[in-house]
């Protein structure tokens, strides 16, 4: 499992997809989720893969080799419960009662236990053969705050559920996301110094949880046309406020932060600020992240 | 307050509208979609009040390291801790006109509000119960809405006190702005109704057995009896508590509702983040919550003023190529800042009579923090 996250607006959506395609052409069978609330009726991962598909919460083929789903908690409840009872009718009955339904809407850690347990449960599908339908799950986590609470869960699950089902599927869920063989963690950052103190405490969170960080994405890396001799005679030329002074602020700042996400013991990926949008973005990003896919 | 004000033209002689809520309002509520600078705001917003000669209090809901460091208060702490006097001073705003404002800042604490509600309605007897359960030491990672629900016990808390001139609240990222008003109903919903009847006796007969056999079933079978057990305690002991709480919520909806606060919607240039702010609009209005305006943060406009590479020149070749080379850079800003500009003038309109429009700009140089608050204090204000 390939996990994603990053602040919001970092790219997180553009990477996964990229990520995914280039696994899938290097004939990995991939399938690339993203984690859906209720219905949704528009989707910006699969409209990037896949444009005028309708997402969908079970698995659609994409390519021969590519495939999307949106991974909804009450699906992983549902099958959780369906698992867990006697009878399967029980679950189905079970959900549609007020009680439940009320206990599963006020306690989000629920819904979110549902979707890691629906992303195991789609790993452990089978082929005929016994090999695993998917080699390799590309998850568009939601934004980093949540995928840090995400990858608490299990633990604190196991805190007031000691013992039962539930617990059972926590530890599950801990082998599998503390698994540096079968779990990493991307992290995507921009390169102002805030997000990127903040994708440093991201990094040392996700470690001290136990997740493997398996690359930092610095992504809209801006072009510097400048050489070191034209930046001191255009300091020395021009006023503090002037047009383009953004542009040198932003061209300084990202050196400095490279510099300080280089230091994080991850390997460390530039993607260009591309002037583009929809799939040729998605194109020129991948052309970017070329050959790191492995 | 001055009830005559909706009559008052809105660039009047005691200055901007924002520097006038900031003077007369009791509460000031910052919302907006995820990463705006709704904080960033709060705290600007705190200092311009102080600096108006109001004791301030600013309640931020996302412990943000950077700004607790700026603004000189712990990251985590019982309670709203003051700013420093030599901070204040250091940005030029201490005592502006008679009176000393102070500013107060907290990093909201649900777990701490949350016990301090429970020891405020419950019996000792009920409180010690409920704070030993394992549901009450995980509540705010299980249950939804926490945070929103104890920010509004928290703002109930110090309207009612009295110690604060100016609430100034942060709020929680979200999909749309009802979410955080929606949240403690959500949570009540939770501890309430029908999950209640599950698990609180009936007399005489244990928990459970007054629920359906399937829900008794599901529930026993799935979270396993210590949970069940847990939960009882809890339930139990928390349902003589409900009446205090939905007092308080009324309390902090009727504050809300009131023409003492106001709600400011703040976005950035982001086309995505000014399509959500339209949306929060319209779920305020509808729902008659006091929407006051937009800040349009992260502004470039007031670059449009800022002279033009093309303006120098230079012997030196090296500094010619590199005038040049930015000239391109500084086209796309110049673009960027009349863009800004026009899009204030559609967020003025779209705020209509009674609302505004103002604009924060992006600050290029954030190594000193406190300093950029101070500055968009003053924008702002
Ligand atoms: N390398 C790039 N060059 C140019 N634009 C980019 C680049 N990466 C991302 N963007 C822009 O940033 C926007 C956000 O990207 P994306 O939707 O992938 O981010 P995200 O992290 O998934 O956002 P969210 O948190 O909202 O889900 C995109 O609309 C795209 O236009
Ligand atoms: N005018 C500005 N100029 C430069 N940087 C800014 C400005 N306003 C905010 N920022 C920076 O942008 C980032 C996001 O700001 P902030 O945390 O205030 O947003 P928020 O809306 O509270 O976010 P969240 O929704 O995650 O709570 C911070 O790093 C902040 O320092
Ligand atoms: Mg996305
Ligand atoms: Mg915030």
């Amino acid at each position: 499992m390939l996990i994603v996250t990053g602040k919001g607006g970092t790219g997180k959506t553009l990477l996964a997809a990229a990520l995914a395609r280039q696994a899938s052409a290097m004939g990995k069978r991939v399938i690339v989720c993203e984690v859906g609330r209720s219905t949704p009726t528009a989707s910006s991962l699969l409209g990037l893969l896949a444009p005028g598909l309708e997402p969908a919460n079970v698995p659609q083929v994409l390519t021969e080799t590519l495939s999307h789903v949106v991974l909804r908690g009450e699906d992983g409840v549902r099958e959780f419960l369906r698992k867990t009872l006697p009878f399967k009718f029980m679950a189905d009955r079970a959900l549609k009662l007020d009680a439940v339904r009320k206990f599963i809407d006020a306690a989000p850690a629920f819904a979110e236990m549902g979707v890691l347990f629906r992303g195991m449960q789609l790993l452990e599908e089978q082929r005929r053969d016994g090999a695993p339908v998917y080699e390799l799950m590309v998850l568009d986590a939601p934004a980093s705050g949540h995928t840090l609470a995400f990858a608490a869960l299990p633990e604190t699950i196991l805190k007031v559920f000691t013992m039962g089902p539930i617990a059972t599927a926590a530890r599950a869920g801990i082998e599998l996301i503390r698994n540096p063989r079968a779990t990493t963690v991307v992290a995507a950052t921009l390169l102002e110094s805030l997000p990127v103190s903040e994708a440093r405490e991201l990094c040392a969170a996700l470690r001290l949880r136990g997740l493997d960080v398996g690359a930092i994405i610095a992504n809209q890396v801006p072009n510097d046309p400048f050489t070191a001799e034209e930046r001191t005679a255009l300091d020395a030329l021009l006023p503090v406020e002037v047009l383009g002074r953004r542009g040198l602020v932003r061209i300084e700042k990202a050196a400095d932060a490279l510099a300080r996400l280089r230091d994080l013991g991850a390997p460390l990926v530039s993607i260009g600020a591309h002037a583009a949008s929809g799939p040729s973005l998605l194109a020129a990003i991948e052309r970017d992240l070329s050959g790191v896919a492995a | 307050m001055s009830p005559s004000d909706s009559e008052a033209p809105a660039d009047d002689a005691r200055g901007t509208p924002l520097r006038r809520l900031v003077r007369e309002k009791r509460v000031l509520v910052l919302c907006g979609p995820g990463g705006v600078g709704k904080t960033t705001m709060a705290a600007a917003l705190g200092l311009a009040g102080a600096q108006l000669g109001r004791r301030v209090l600013v309640l931020t809901i996302d412990p943000a390291r950077r700004l607790a460091d700026a603004l000189g208060i712990p990251l985590a702490s019982p309670g709203p801790r003051p700013v420093p006097a030599d901070k204040l001073q250091a940005l030029g705003l201490a005592a502006e006109g008679g009176r000393q404002g102070s500013l107060d800042a907290w990093m909201l604490d649900p777990k701490v509000v949350f016990e301090q509600v429970i020891r405020v309605l419950g019996t000792p007897e009920q409180t010690t119960k409920i704070l030993g359960t394992k549901l009450f030491a995980h509540l705010s990672e299980l249950a939804s809405g926490m945070l929103e629900y104890t920010a509004g016990e928290a703002l109930f808390k110090f309207a009612s006190e009295g110690r604060y001139d100016l609430i100034v609240l942060d709020t929680p990222p979200a999909r749309n702005a009802l979410d955080f008003l929606d949240a403690p109903a959500r949570l009540s919903a939770f501890l309430e109704d029908s999950i209640l009847k599950v698990f609180v006796p009936k007399e005489g007969a244990g928990f459970l057995a007054s629920a359906g056999r399937l829900v008794g079933h599901v529930f026993s079978r799935v979270f396993g009896e210590g949970f069940i057990a847990d939960l009882g305690v809890f339930f139990q002991a928390f349902s003589g508590l409900f009446g205090g709480m939905r007092e308080h919520s009324d309390g902090v909806a009727k504050l809300l509702g009131s023409d003492e606060s106001a709600f400011l919607l703040v976005t950035s240039p982001e086309e995505a983040s000014l399509r959500e702010a339209t949306l929060f609009q319209a779920d305020l209005l509808r729902r008659n919550f006091p929407f006051a305006g937009f800040i349009l943060n992260r502004s470039l406009a007031k670059l449009a003023s800022w002279p033009h590479p093309g303006d120098f020149t230079s012997s030196d070749a090296v500094a010619m190529s590199a005038l040049r080379k930015l000239t391109s850079i500084a086209n796309e800003e110049r673009r960027e800042a009349a863009e800004h500009a026009l899009l204030l003038e559609e967020l003025r309109a779209l705020a209509g009579e009674a609302g505004f429009a103002s604009a924060a700009p992006l600050l290029l140089d954030s190594s000193e923090p406190l300093a950029g608050l101070g500055v968009l204090a003053r924008e702002l204000s």
